[in-house]
């Protein structure tokens, strides 16, 4: 039964898990628990509690609000809509904790010398830090993006903004990052 | 030297697993809120599958009961001696129920 579940596509496991199918509703949790936790770290820093709080936050709102889901929207969209609004409510509550502090990644990866030497885990995980500091509508976008993976499309449709807006705020949101992390872009190297 | 890391792929790497105490309270609430857990699916599971079994056998028992009571009915109709048809009676009449046996010698030695 489980390996027939592992088959089937997001929406029809969130119909089976929304119809009280507990199989369907693991797999759900399997697929999608990293991903939130990834996207929700670009709100709410690194510190795993913080993000273990908050994945069980969304899951909770998921399971209180499946009877309001309907398949003509992908599952992965209404999902992280609801963990996007989870990771705004987060910040609004704790406005002036934001992890802003990658110092403590610095001894192992000084900023601005991004080597072979550094890790690319290390590199991520303090860019993820860097991601808190991004204004709102950047953060965002680059929530959807790292952590469901979404289109752009898709991202629009969820933000309320046109699909080319959204592909421009993460190309702001990469350039300020690779700005912060004291890494020359592309384009500037080849000038 | 890295010099052009890929930023979106970087911040893709970042894996942060939820601990299994999430996992464990995330099902709990789920099979609190919907009442049934797995082994109330399966249970259901194997009921609609029997549902067949269970008409087919239905079905036997009451046509058995059907042709039951209704050879009763017929054997007890009005005037009839129990068990026994009319006709089974008008060839019985007269016939004398005595038998006689007799044993051939070969079979006694």
């Amino acid at each position: 039964m489980r390996k027939k579940i592992t088959k089937l596509s997001d929406t029809e496991l969130a119909l089976l898990a929304r119809d009280g199918n507990a199989d369907a509703f693991e797999e759900i949790y399997d697929r999608h628990a990293p991903g939130v936790a990834r996207a929700l770290a670009s709100f709410a820093g690194t510190d795993a509690d913080v993000l273990d709080d908050l994945v069980q936050d969304v899951f909770f709102k998921v399971i209180d609000g499946f009877a309001s889901y309907v398949p003509e929207r992908p599952f992965p969209n209404w999902l992280y809509t609801v963990a996007l609004n989870t990771g705004r409510n987060h910040v609004r509550s704790r406005a002036r904790e934001i992890p802003v502090d990658p110092s403590e990644l610095d001894s192992m990866c000084p900023p601005g010398n991004v080597s072979a030497d550094c890790p690319d885990d290390i590199i991520g995980t303090r860019l993820l830090r860097l991601v808190a500091s991004l204004s709102e509508e950047l953060r965002e976008v680059v929530f959807l993006r790292i952590g469901a993976d979404l289109p752009y499309g898709e991202i629009g449709d969820i933000l309320g903004i046109p699909d080319g807006t959204a592909r421009s705020r993460m190309h702001n949101a990469v350039a300020s990052l690779r700005e912060r992390l004291g890494v020359a872009s592309p384009e500037s190297k080849k000038e | 030297m890295n010099t052009k890391p890929n930023i979106e792929e970087l911040l893709k790497r970042f894996r942060s697993d939820p601990a299994p105490r999430v996992k464990r309270a995330v099902l709990s609430k789920y099979a609190e809120r919907f009442g049934r857990g797995r082994t109330a699916a399966g249970a259901e599971r194997l009921w609609r599958r029997s549902v067949p079994l269970y008409v087919a056998a239905a079905l036997i028992v009451v046509a058995s009961g059907l042709s039951f009571v209704g050879g009763q009915k017929l054997s007890r109709r009005e005037g009839s001696p129990k068990g026994t048809s009319p006709a089974a009676q008008d060839t019985l009449a007269g016939t004398a129920l005595e038998q006689q046996w007799y044993y051939a010698p070969s079979d006694l030695f």
